[in-house]
């Protein structure tokens, strides 16, 4: 188990597989935040360092005391902390991101022994805790978009925007021409901090091909099903190309699937079990969407598919253990059977070599 | 089948520690979470409620410690229910309407709460009326404490005021069902802590999870349970069957029969 | 059709929108022991959904009497009372008479017919003036809300046992709330907040 070792000289147990994938979810999410300040002035890295530091301190304080091991060895922690700021608007108050990293810390990670054991992931946890308890600061989003100039919650000069899901909610398409494209890529829409930028999301699954091509099979389903739904069931009427693009940019769809949903721990390692994951997430989604009467649906979904996922996961890992099985014994028959190899014509059929080998058997 | 009552006198300080705290009915068996879930958002509420759960828990144990030990089970559930519903009928035409419509329709389901037939199911039918009435407040007690508690915290978190002084960080959201829950998890564990700590040897897990598909152990206070004499009576009967139909064997038989053995196995050595 | 798409609606809401054990807390002292032993849940499961449905459709109708609807509502909750214990005292004797069960199933039958989701069915039907039928659909609806409840807390239940990290204050009890909880939360995404109080 040379990997769980911990190096206890070090702070950080680079050893442990969660630590790169800390890291990289780390500058994954710094590129999201640097596109975020851009967009909503310095009040983004303020969310982000108040992410952070909650999540740090709660995890210190809370893991030495109750599971005395190493807190911050994996650097879980500040992923955590930032990728609950990145979900959360620029005008929000500052005690909600810090509330909700404290939650996801506190009650997702900490009572389960762990990042390693959680069975709910813990930023679309403390999201949805904010969602839920703080709906109006959570979802009220500035209308101004670019410039590095601060804005807050009451100040001055303060304009609520509307948001895409917002737009979509009441029907209302946005005109697919160059000016819109170049927006929804640059994330000039308004949005929470992190999940606005298109462009930045599109460099994240270059990343993610490069890094960690196995994490992209969920988001795969995820967004698939996604756009199934939005072509099949358009809420606007320009068009099923224009439903797509904008149910696939609005809220943080694109961050869930390609930074929440394939979190190493709750979801499946198997590619075919990773797609089936990411469609029910998906289904979850927009059924949501469609149906439900919270904005942004798309961590509780992920709630939801964690939670329903163990009892999905018994039948198909059954399913795929005796196809594995299956599978092992034709190539071992194939192998044995010298005409399998010879051509078309002399060619057996699996099936009799497979009962050729059973009458064989003692 | 007339039941045997236990007439061992109970003392009212065993009944509070050992029923009350160290197997709190709410914090270490689950049961009756529905009221604390919803309703205890405020300490009024719990107030309330406990105030409630007291007169009914207290009526049934006696009743059932009074009138109901010779009734088969399946009938005695359904009384308590039927004498619940009565008692908070009555109840209901002396209680403050605020309180009513503070605790909505979580009040009626009082009458089928799971600790009110546990207590008296595994403790009242099989004892006096004196510990019965021991036992109910010793648990009153301990669901007034959880009820208070979480009412406590939930209401400094919904109104923002912590001792008088009021902060920034309000959450009215608070009076969810998942937000119960999860300060119930944390006093669970708090209060499983402070067992550990200081009484270990009392612990023993009424919810075992290891063994999550065995049946869990449930200790009374004070009295051996029904089980448990059972089994050392079938012990002592088996125990006496064995004495009788064993071979009577001296230490002096095993010794000979030992030499006899070696001698044997000498006499093939030699041959060989 | 109408009435048959009107019962599904209350079932739906019943088990998915406002599942009544996630977001209003019925029977989830049940669903959990239930959780703990799932071979017996085809069993209780039929058995909640039986007398939900039953005690729902007779309260209602009970209900629709012209003099009783004009009492006052501690009455109208006595009478519920009777009612579900009655459905209990007959089915009880049924079985015992005619199935001849045995001692455990009579245990747990007292356990699904006398809890707080069967008797929260008919107050519910009450407060939002259901008619017969979509009482029914309410009927349903909380038996599957039911299962959903226990298979997902099974599932918690197996995460927590297998996972031996769990620091030892929290280990068993603890866990599960905490667990609970958070399918609590999942589950609040639905409306947004409670709507049964």
């Amino acid at each position: 188990m040379l990997l769980q070792q911990e190096n206890k000289t070090a702070f950080f147990n680079t050893s442990d597989p969660l630590f790169s994938y800390s890291v990289d979810t780390l500058l994954m999410g710094l590129g999201l935040l640097v596109m975020g300040i851009y967009l909503n002035g310095i009040a983004a890295l303020y969310h982000a360092v108040v992410g952070v530091l909650s999540a740090v301190i709660c995890e210190y304080i809370s893991f030495r005391l109750v599971l005395k091991k190493n807190p911050l060895g994996n650097m879980s922690a500040f992923s955590v902390g930032l990728l609950i700021s990145l979900s959360v608007s620029a005008a929000c108050p500052l005690w909600i991101t810090a509330s909700a990293s404290a939650f996801a810390v506190l009650v997702a990670k900490l009572p389960f022994g762990g990042t390693r054991n959680a069975p709910f992931v813990p930023v679309a946890a403390g999201v949805c805790f904010a969602q839920l308890c703080f709906p109006l600061s959570v979802f009220t989003y500035s209308a101004s978009s670019g410039g590095l100039h601060p804005i807050f919650n009451n100040a001055e000069g303060f304009v609520k925007g509307t948001s895409l899901i917002e737009l979509l909610e009441s029907g209302k398409a946005v005109p697919l021409n160059i000016f819109s494209y170049t927006s929804l890529l640059s994330g000039k829409y308004p949005g929470a901090i992190g999940t606005t930028c298109m462009l930045a999301m599109l460099g994240i699954v270059l990343y993610q091909l490069i890094r960690r091509p196995k994490r992209l099979y969920s988001s795969l389903g995820f967004v698939l099903c996604c756009a199934v739904f939005a072509a099949l069931l358009p809420r606007v009427n320009t068009g099923r190309f224009s439903s797509v693009i904008m149910e696939l940019s609005a809220g943080s769809l694109m961050f869930v699937a390609l930074l929440v949903l394939n979190d190493p721990v709750t979801s499946p390692k198997r590619p075919f079990q990773s797609v089936l994951y990411g469609v029910v997430a998906g289904t979850l989604c927009m059924l949501l969407r469609y149906f439900g009467k919270i904005n942004e649906p798309a961590f509780f979904s992920v709630l939801l598919v964690n939670a329903f996922w163990p009892i999905l996961s018994r039948q198909t890992a059954t399913d795929q253990k005796q196809s594995d099985e299956k599978r092992r014994r034709i190539r071992k028959a194939a192998k044995k059977d010298k005409k399998l190899s010879a051509g078309k014509k002399g060619r057996k059929k699996v099936t009799e070599v497979l009962d050729d080998e059973k009458e064989n058997q003692p | 089948m007339k039941k045997k009552t236990n007439r061992k006198r109970l003392k009212f300080s065993t009944a509070l520690f050992k029923g009350g705290y160290v197997h709190n009915p709410l914090l270490t068996q689950l049961s009756g979470l529905c009221p604390i879930i919803m309703v205890a958002t405020s300490i009024k509420n719990s107030l309330y409620l406990s105030a409630v759960f007291a007169l009914l828990l207290v009526v049934n144990e006696v009743v059932a410690s009074t009138f109901l030990k010779n009734i088969s089970r399946w009938v005695r559930v359904s009384l308590y229910t039927l004498i619940s519903a009565l008692v908070l009928a009555l109840a209901l035409t002396k209680l403050n309407p605020e309180a009513t419509a503070a605790l909505g329709v979580y009040l009626p389901l009082l009458c089928v709460n799971a600790i009110l037939v546990i207590r008296c199911e595994k403790f009242a039918i099989r004892t006096s009326v004196v510990n019965s009435v021991y036992d109910a407040a010793a648990n009153s007690v301990a669901f007034f404490a959880v009820a208070f508690l979480v009412g406590l915290i939930r209401q400094t978190i919904s109104t923002g005021s912590i001792f008088g002084v009021q902060t920034r960080f309000v959450n009215p959201n608070i009076a969810m069902p998942f937000a119960g829950l999860a300060v119930l998890g944390f006093l669970a564990a708090i209060h499983k802590w402070s067992v550990m700590k200081f009484y270990p040897k009392e612990l023993v897990d009424t919810f075992s999870l290891k063994g999550a598909f065995e049946k869990p152990v449930l200790s009374d206070p004070g009295l051996n349970t029904r089980q448990e004499r059972e089994h050392k009576k079938q012990f002592k009967e088996d125990r006496q069957e064995f004495d009788r139909i064993r071979p009577r064997y001296t230490i002096e038989d095993v010794e000979s029969s030992l030499e006899e053995k070696r001698a044997q196995e000498k006499k093939e050595e030699n041959n060989e | 059709m109408t009435q048959f798409i009107s019962m599904l609606i209350a079932a739906l809401y019943a088990m998915l929108l406002q599942n009544l054990v996630f977001s209003a807390a019925y029977g989830i002292t049940e669903s959990v022991k239930i959780a703990k032993r799932p071979k017996y849940l085809l069993m209780c499961t039929l058995s909640v959904g039986f007398f939900s449905v039953s005690s729902s459709v007779l309260c209602r109708l009970i209900d629709n009497v012209k003099m009783i609807s004009e009492l006052s509502a501690t009455v109208h909750f006595l009478l519920y009372v009777a009612v579900t214990v009655l459905l209990y005292l007959i089915s009880g004797a049924f079985c015992i008479g005619v199935l001849k069960a045995n001692k455990k199933y009579m245990n747990s039958l007292g356990m699904c017919a006398l809890n707080s989701l069967v008797l929260a069915v008919p107050l519910l039907n009450a407060s939002a003036n259901y008619s017969i039928i979509e009482s029914v659909g309410t009927g349903i609806g909380a038996a599957l809300a039911f299962v959903f409840a226990v298979l997902l807390i099974n599932a918690g239940i197996r995460h927590i046992a297998d996972n031996e990290s769990i620091p030892k204050v929290f280990r068993g009890t603890p866990a599960l709330l905490i667990y609970v909880s958070l399918l609590s939360l999942a589950f609040s995404c639905f409306t947004g907040e409670s709507l049964f109080l």
